[in-house]
C-alpha cells in the first residue's frame, strides 16, 4: 500500500496558490482547522489552547517572508499545506501502509487507524506538511478536503477544499492539474507557476504563482525618480499628460 | 533533528547486539562449555530486543507496531523490523541446534551473520534514505553504522573471552576494528558534514528570482511540532566538545585499555565504548538539519 501507484494518476487534484493575491489573513488556516476537526478522522487537537506554550495540529500554515534586493523589499504571504506530490517521499517510508496515495486522483492520505505515530513520514517531507496530533498521536495532514469535494450532499459551490471556499481574495484555486486544459493548469501556464524545492525531486502537484512585478519596486524606476529633481510622473499620456507638461512649462 | 533517547538507545544497543550476533554467527566466539552458547545468545538477543523495545517507546501507538512489518517493499523502517525479527529467530534456532548437537551448524551461522549485517544496514538506511536531511543522505552513512556495530561486537567478544577464558587473544584484531571504525566515522564527519545544501529559503519558497528571502513573521507564535521535532538547536554550541568526548570514549580509551593488559579494564571496554557511541548517536541527530527549517528562518 505504501508503494506509489505504478503509473502516476492521470487526474492530479491540487491547489494553485497565488502569492500575488494572498494578504495573509489566515482565514484559510482557520477554516481548514474548523472543517477538518469535525471531519472523518480524529479531531485536530489543541493542547493548552488558552495558556502559555500552546500547541496543536494544523494542516495549513501561513508564513510571511520578506524578499529583498539591493534597493527594494516586498512582503510575501506564503500559505503552505500538503503539495500532494507525485513522487511523495512520505508515502514510501511509511512502515505500516497507513500513508497512501490514491490511484484515482493522486490525493495523499493517512489511514489513522493504521498509523503507529512513528513520525518518519514527517521527516521525509521537505515541506513540513505533516504534523503529529498531540492528543491522538497519529499523523495529520491535508486531505484536500476529500470529504467535501465529492460530497453530493453539499451545494455544488461548496465542493471545493475549505481553504479555497473561504479565501476572501481568491488567492487559492482548486482543480485537476493533470489535465493540461483545466482552468488551474492554464493559470499555471499563464502566470509562470512553479514548484517548491524542485531539487528534492518530489514533483509536487500544488503550484505557486509568483507575485507580479510591482512598478514602484522596479529598481531602475526608483533610482531615476530619486535622481530627478522634477519628480516626473512616469507614463502620463492623454489629457493628464498634457496638463502635466503644461503645468511644468508654466514653472 | 531532535535526539530522542528512545531512538538513540535503539540504534546503539541493537547495533551492538547485532555486532555480537555477527561474530557469533561466524563462530568467532570462545566457548568453554555448551551452556556458554546459550549465555552468549541471551546477551546478544537481549541487546537487540531491548533496543527494539526502546524504539517502540518512540511510537504514538506502540500497540500497532506489528503493522510495521508489512511494508518491506518500500519502507526501510519496515525492512528493519522484518530483518531484526528474522535475525532473532534464526539466532535462537542456531544456538539451540548448536547446544543440542554440540556441533556448530555453520551454514545457519552464516545466515545469522549475514542477517545481522543486513539488519544494521536497514537501520542506517532509515536515516540515509532521507533526502530532507542532507547530513544523513550520504553514501557513507550505512557504512558508519556497520563499522561501529561490527567493532562494538568485537570489543564485547574480547571482553567475553577475558571473562570465560581468563585472557583475551583478540587484541590485534580488535585494534584493527577500532581503527577502521574510527577512520570511517572520521571520514563521514568530514564528508557528510561539509556538504553544501542545494535547498535554501529561496528554493523553498520559489522566490529566489525576486531576491533574498528572509522570514518576516512565523505562522504561529509558539513552537509547533515540526520545530520541536526537526528544528532542534539546543546545545549546538557544545557540539565540538561533545564530539571530542565521543571519540575519547568510543575509540581512544578502549584502545588504551585494550593494550593495558589489565583484565578488569578489558572487561569494561564495551561499556566505555558504548557510552561513547551513545554520545556519537546523540550528535548524529543533534547535528542534522532538516530542510523544513528553511521555512522557519534558518539558512543552512
Amino acid at each position: 500500500m505504501t508503494m506509489l501507484p505504478e503509473e502516476p494518476s492521470a487526474k492530479k487534484l491540487g491547489l494553485v496558490i497565488d502569492l500575488d493575491i494572498c494578504v495573509g489573513c489566515h482565514a484559510c488556516v482557520v477554516n481548514c482547522k474548523e472543517w477538518n476537526t469535525g471531519s472523518e478522522g480524529a479531531p485536530l487537537s489543541d493542547v493548552n489552547a488558552y495558556g502559555a506554550q500552546q500547541t496543536g495540529a494544523w494542516l495549513n500554515r501561513i508564513h510571511t517572508f520578506e524578499v529583498k534586493t539591493d534597493s527594494t523589499a516586498q512582503v510575501v504571504h506564503f500559505p503552505k499545506s500538503c503539495l500532494h506530490c507525485t513522487d511523495a517521499p512520505c508515502v514510501t517510508v511509511c512502515p505500516t501502509g497507513a500513508s497512501y496515495k490514491r490511484v484515482d486522483d493522486g490525493i495523499v492520505l493517512v489511514n489513522e487507524d493504521h498509523c503507529i505515530g512513528c513520525g518518519l513520514c514527517a521527516w521525509a517531507c521537505p515541506y513540513g506538511a505533516r504534523e503529529m496530533d498531540p492528543v491522538e498521536q497519529v499523523m495529520k495532514k491535508c486531505t484536500l478536503c476529500v470529504d467535501r469535494i465529492y460530497n453530493e450532499n453539499l451545494p455544488e459551490e461548496d465542493r471545493v477544499p475549505a481553504c479555497v471556499r473561504t479565501c476572501p481574495t481568491g488567492a487559492r484555486a482548486f482543480g485537476d492539474l493533470g489535465d493540461p486544459e483545466s482552468d488551474v493548469s492554464q493559470l499555471v501556464r499563464d502566470r509562470g507557476g512553479f514548484d517548491l524545492m524542485p531539487e528534492q525531486e518530489t514533483s509536487p502537484v500544488n503550484k505557486y504563482l509568483p507575485p507580479r512585478e510591482k512598478r514602484h519596486l522596479i529598481a531602475s524606476d526608483r533610482s531615476q525618480s530619486e535622481s530627478s529633481t522634477e519628480q516626473q510622473s512616469p507614463d502620463m499620456n492623454g489629457f493628464w499628460g498634457w496638463v502635466d507638461t503644461t503645468l511644468a512649462k508654466l514653472g | 533533528m531532535r535526539p530522542a533517547w528512545s531512538i538513540i538507545v535503539f540504534t546503539s544497543l541493537s547495533g551492538l547486539g547485532l555486532g555480537l550476533l555477527f561474530w557469533f554467527g561466524l563462530g568467532f566466539v570462545a566457548i568453554n562449555d555448551p551452556i556458554d552458547v546459550i549465555l552468549f545468545t541471551v546477551l546478544g538477543v537481549m541487546a537487540v530486543s531491548v533496543g527494539l523495545m526502546s524504539s517502540l517507546l518512540h511510537l504514538g501507538h506502540p500497540e500497532r507496531a506489528w503493522r510495521a512489518l508489512s511494508q518491506w517493499r518500500s519502507s526501510w523502517l519496515s525492512r528493519e523490523g522484518v530483518c531484526a525479527v528474522a535475525t532473532i529467530l534464526c539466532t535462537l534456532i542456531y544456538s539451540v541446534v548448536w547446544y543440542i548437537d554440540g556441533e556448530r551448524p555453520s551454514t545457519l551461522g552464516l545466515v545469522v551473520a549475514t542477517l545481522s549485517l543486513v539488519t544494521v544496514w536497514t537501520t542506517a538506511m532509515i536515516y540515509a534514505s532521507l533526502r530532507t536531511v542532507l547530513r544523513w543522505y550520504h553514501p557513507l552513512t550505512p557504512w558508519v553504522y556497520l563499522a561501529l556495530s561490527v567493532c562494538g561486537g568485537l570489543l564485547a567478544l574480547n571482553a567475553w573471552e577475558q571473562v570465560i577464558v581468563g585472557q583475551s587473544s583478540l587484541t590485534e584484531i580488535t585494534t584493527i576494528g577500532l581503527v577502521i571504525a574510527f577512520a570511517v566515522k572520521l571520514i563521514w564527519w568530514k564528508r557528510a558534514g561539509n556538504q553544501q545544501s542545494e535547498s535554501t529559503p529561496e528554493t523553498a519558497t520559489g522566490l529566489g528570482s525576486l531576491g533574498q528571502v528572509d522570514l518576516l513573521m512565523s505562522p504561529h507564535t509558539e513552537e509547533n511540532w515540526l520545530q520541536h521535532e526537526m528544528g532542534f538547536v539546543v546545545a549546538r554550541r557544545h557540539i565540538h566538545r561533545l564530539s571530542q568526548i565521543a571519540v575519547a570514549l568510543a575509540f581512544v580509551l578502549p584502545l588504551a585499555a585494550l593494550w593495558s593488559g589489565v583484565s578488569w579494564l578489558i572487561v569494561l571496554i564495551p561499556i566505555i565504548h558504548f557510552a561513547g557511541i551513545l554520545i556519537e548517536r546523540w550528535l548524529f541527530f543533534a547535528e542534522a538539519k532538516h530542510v523544513v527549517t528553511l521555512f522557519y528562518g534558518e539558512r543552512h
